[in-house]
């Protein structure tokens, strides 16, 4: 990984130039609403990616905090006005706790026992969320969620864009520190040798625990950006398909990476876009899209591609 | 009381089929130790294969199930060897995501296929009800269980009588100690998840009758499989049969007395609660760490 | 002084009981072997040592605290640092990252530390480095940093183990079976590799069935048979105790030929 250190500079500033210029040049709203969605899956790949990708614990109920947060941050804009700047650090706050909570409690059991659970709690939520009526207004969903205002500033595409390629930074940026800290070394190591990590030390039941706060807590706040986005939230943001989406993301750009998530994110939400014709297939091409690359392309898109470059430069054992 | 029996009857008539759908997935995972997350779509098309053949195309009912319980069989063996396979090597988180991956494909292939719309299949008797006390019986729902019964027996004496049978039973217990005395555990893993499959596919066609089928109706047949399973505990046969039932009765009476709009949350419940109080499974007595010398 | 006490240790799973009441002393810097016939107890014993078990009786003390039970990671934490008897490692990690991840017990950067990058980090991280380096110096795998684990020849790997195990700055290691599966050359590395060791200051407790490496270099003998002590001694001693030869020739297998 050693690569010339400006060119690694450059590498890094200017695709986020690009993007930061993106709104100065494309004034469709239609786009900057497909590039909005791109960055709310940007996220939510991201964070589900700290679990599949760094700690390898595959956590199938991430819609489950994605809908949580968006809940929250909603109920507290309709029922008490909370504008966003209240509402998504409590959606923040509260996802990282339940993570906490289901954290502590199932770690103890691992791999095929956290899938059940993660994957109950999503349908658990759809449920509560479509019979509790005089909370959530049920399957109707819930409207009036205040759109984003910040100094007299009524938000629009624009905005929404900035704030959304914000967050994604910000996230992508705390994704990498993490990485290549003891925090990250510790998730990969519970990944690859559980008694080995323990051995040297490493706690793997806080650490997944920890990991896995990080990850609910992106997710809720992703979700509190949707609610005040679109400002209407249903049941259906708990469907298994939204997390089967974001999985498809993180497999396909290529888990443990950074970079990896990003790509899938953006492919998956612009791929339905150009595909609007053929939108009855789209699901089923997602699904033969994740059997096949699990079986050709297993460390996906990214992770491929810097293999191919490194093995150009002739330096076929480096790690990536 | 005549209620609460009412339920009760409805309960375990239902969870015989959840025990078959259950016996499946925890005969998968117990031998190759994998999740299967296409289970529920296994359930689909059983529903759907039995609702073209016979429905659509008026094959005799009995052998429509046949049919269908051999094709997903040989479904169920395909995708083993063609998907599955390959990945014996790699972590079970590959192979749990490649079922994910086919259900995706079943659950969307289905929806073009027979289309969105719930359709519904014909009973297969002549729909008659009658009493034993105050409690009422149908006899659709009569055949459906006995049919349950039937298919769990056959199950049970072909993993405890037959030669492919013993040795789906020794790799349970050890793999290689099972491949040493010259088990064929490809082999035993390709018939394991077909039948599997077909005993979802089999829950599929007994209950398409009683209630509307439509596509996505697997994801709902698989997290009741998964809190069967949970219940027995994962890998436990006989547990699965017991859990199938109790997720019935459970499922039954938490609609009757509680609230009829969570009934499918039940299942979800018993999950979450036996994962964090029980996870070795309701049946099982504890299970011992491995004896090492 | 010694840095590990062990003391009427019972290790029962269901009805068979795997060590019976074993007890023994490891000074401070000493090297001690555990022998016995295969099935005599000594994996077992190491394995509640180093916290994967739970001992069903007894006391184990290390640097005057009791350990026995605790979750194995907070007894790596405090010092006492195991490898496998079979290979283990970060198998997808290199093996320069490998070492920087096994120095865990040493680091102390929190979250928000190492989210803003704080100069305290990048010291940390730098510490890291070097020290990973010359750990891989020691080991003579320098040229070898940026490889996979999973791509080494078996002995660099084993290797590789004890360096894994170096790198979290133990006070005392358990070595589980070093040798296995190394060639003559490879063990006479290795033996001077743990020579280095306690040179350093690392008390070593080790299970091996290399029995030139274990009369070489042990200060001091533990013989198992049947999950009990039957003897403790100098190398010379336990070389001519008629109980240790008697178990050893009554048992169906023989280890020295391992």
């Amino acid at each position: 990984m050693k690569m010339n250190k400006t060119t690694t500079k450059l590498l890094q500033t200017i695709p986020v130039l690009i993007l930061l210029a993106v709104p100065v040049v494309v004034t469709n709203n239609y786009v900057l609403n497909v590039l909005i969605m791109a960055g709310i899956w940007t996220l939510l790949a991201s964070s589900l990616n700290i679990m599949i990708g760094l700690v390898g614990q595959l956590s199938m109920g991430h819609a489950a905090f994605y809908g949580i947060g968006a809940y929250i941050s909603g109920l507290l804009s309709v029922r008490l006005g909370i504008p966003i700047w209240l509402g998504m650090p409590a959606a923040g706050l509260a996802t990282t706790f339940l993570g906490y909570l289901i954290g502590k409690l199932t770690f103890r059991v691992r791999g095929s026992a956290f899938v059940l659970v993660t994957l109950g709690l999503g349908e658990v939520m759809r449920l509560v969320t479509n019979n509790w009526m005089s909370l959530t207004n049920g399957p109707l969903g819930l409207q009036g969620i205040s759109p984003v205002k910040l100094f007299g500033v009524n938000f629009t595409y624009k905005h929404y864009y900035y704030f959304i390629l914000l967050l994604v930074l910000l996230v992508s940026y705390i994704i990498w520190r993490i990485k290549n800290s003891r925090f990250g070394r510790a998730f990969i190591a519970m990944n690859e040798n559980e008694p080995l990590a323990n051995a040297v030390a490493i706690h793997s039941e806080r650490f997944l625990v920890l990991a896995f706060m990080i990850s609910t807590c992106i997710a809720g706040i992703a979700g509190s950006f949707y609610a005040h986005y679109v400002t209407f939230i249903s049941p259906d943001l708990f469907l298994l398909s939204n997390t089967v989406t974001i999985v498809v993301m993180v497999i396909v750009g290529g888990k443990g990476t950074v970079l990896g998530p990003i790509v899938g994110a953006i492919i998956f939400t612009l791929l339905p876009e150009w595909l609007r014709a053929i939108d009855n297939y789209r699901m089923l091409i997602y699904g033969l899209i994740l059997m096949f690359s699990i079986l050709f392309m297993k460390r996906g898109i990214v992770p491929s591609f810097a293999r191919i470059i490194k093995k150009k430069r002739g330096a076929l054992h480096e790690y990536s | 009381m005549t209620v609460f029996f009412q339920y009760l009857v409805n309960g375990i008539v239902i969870g015989g089929t959840y025990s078959l759908i259950g016996m499946g997935m925890t005969l998968i995972f117990g031998i190759m130790r994998i999740v299967n997350f296409a289970h529920g779509e296994f359930y689909m098309l059983g529903a759907y294969f039995l609702y073209t053949l016979w429905a659509i195309l008026g094959l005799n009912p009995v052998l429509s199930m046949l049919f269908t319980f051999v094709l997903i069989l040989f479904l169920g063996i395909g995708f083993e060897q063609l998907f599955l396979r390959p990945l014996r090597k790699e972590s079970s988180t590959s192979s749990m995501l490649m079922t994910i991956g086919f259900l995706i494909v079943l659950q969307n292939a289905a929806l073009l296929i027979w289309g969105g719309a719930t359709q519904t299949v014909p009973t297969l008797v002549d729909l008659k009800t009658f009493s034993i006390g105050d409690v009422v019986f149908s006899t659709d729902r009569i055949l459906v269980f006995l049919i349950s019964l039937t298919i769990i027996i056959f199950t049970s004496l072909f993993i405890g009588r037959t030669k492919t049978g013993r040795s789906m039973r020794a790799t349970f217990q050890d793999m290689e100690a099972a491949e040493v005395v010259g088990v064929n555990i490809e082999r035993v893993y390709s018939i394991t998840f077909g039948f599997g499959a077909a005993l979802a596919a089999a829950g599929g066609f007994l209950l398409a009758p009683l209630f509307v089928i439509s596509p996505t109706m697997g994801a709902l047949a698989t997290s009741k499989a998964f809190a069967v399973v949970t219940a027995g505990g994962l890998g436990n046969v006989r547990g699965a049969i017991l859990g199938g039932l109790l997720l019935g009765v459970v499922e039954s009476l938490g609609a009757g007395y509680i609230a009829s709009g969570y009934k499918d949350a039940f299942g979800y419940l018993i999950i979450i609660l036996v994962i964090l109080f029980k996870p070795e499974g309701l049946m099982s007595r504890k299970r011992k760490k491995g004896v090492h010398a | 002084m010694s840095i590990l006490k062990v003391e009427g240790v019972v290790q029962r799973f269901g009805g068979l009981v795997a060590v019976n009441n074993v007890g023994f002393n490891v000074g401070q810097n000493e090297i001690v072997s555990i022998i016995g016939p295969n099935g005599a107890g000594k994996t077992t014993l190491f394995n509640v040592i180093a916290g994967t078990y739970k001992p069903s009786e007894g006391s184990i003390i290390f640097k005057g605290k009791e350990i026995a039970g605790l979750p194995a990671a907070t007894i790596a934490k405090q010092g006492l640092v195991r490898t496998f008897q079979i290979t283990s490692l970060f198998s997808n990690v290199s093996v320069l990252e490998s070492l920087k991840i096994a120095q865990h017990r040493t680091l102390e950067s929190n979250l928000f530390n190492v989210l803003i990058n704080a100069p305290s980090v990048r010291a940390e991280e730098q510490v890291a480095e070097k020290r990973a380096y010359e750990i891989l110096a020691l080991l003579k795998l320098e040229n070898k940093a940026n490889h996979l684990s999973d791509s080494l020849p078996y002995g660099e790997q084993r290797l590789l183990e004890i360096g894994i195990a170096l790198a979290a700055k133990p006070d005392m290691l358990l070595l589980d079976e070093p040798a296995a599966g190394l060639n003559e050359t490879e063990t006479i590395e290795l033996m001077g590799l743990i020579a280095l060791l306690r040179d350093e200051g690392i008390t070593i407790l080790l299970v091996e069935h290399d029995m030139n490496l274990v009369m070489s270099i042990s200060d001091r003998i533990l013989v198992l048979a049947n999950g009990t002590k039957i003897a403790e001694g100098l190398p010379s001693e336990i070389q001519t105790n008629p109980d240790v030869i008697e178990a050893y020739l009554g048992g169906d297998i023989m280890d020295f030929s391992e």
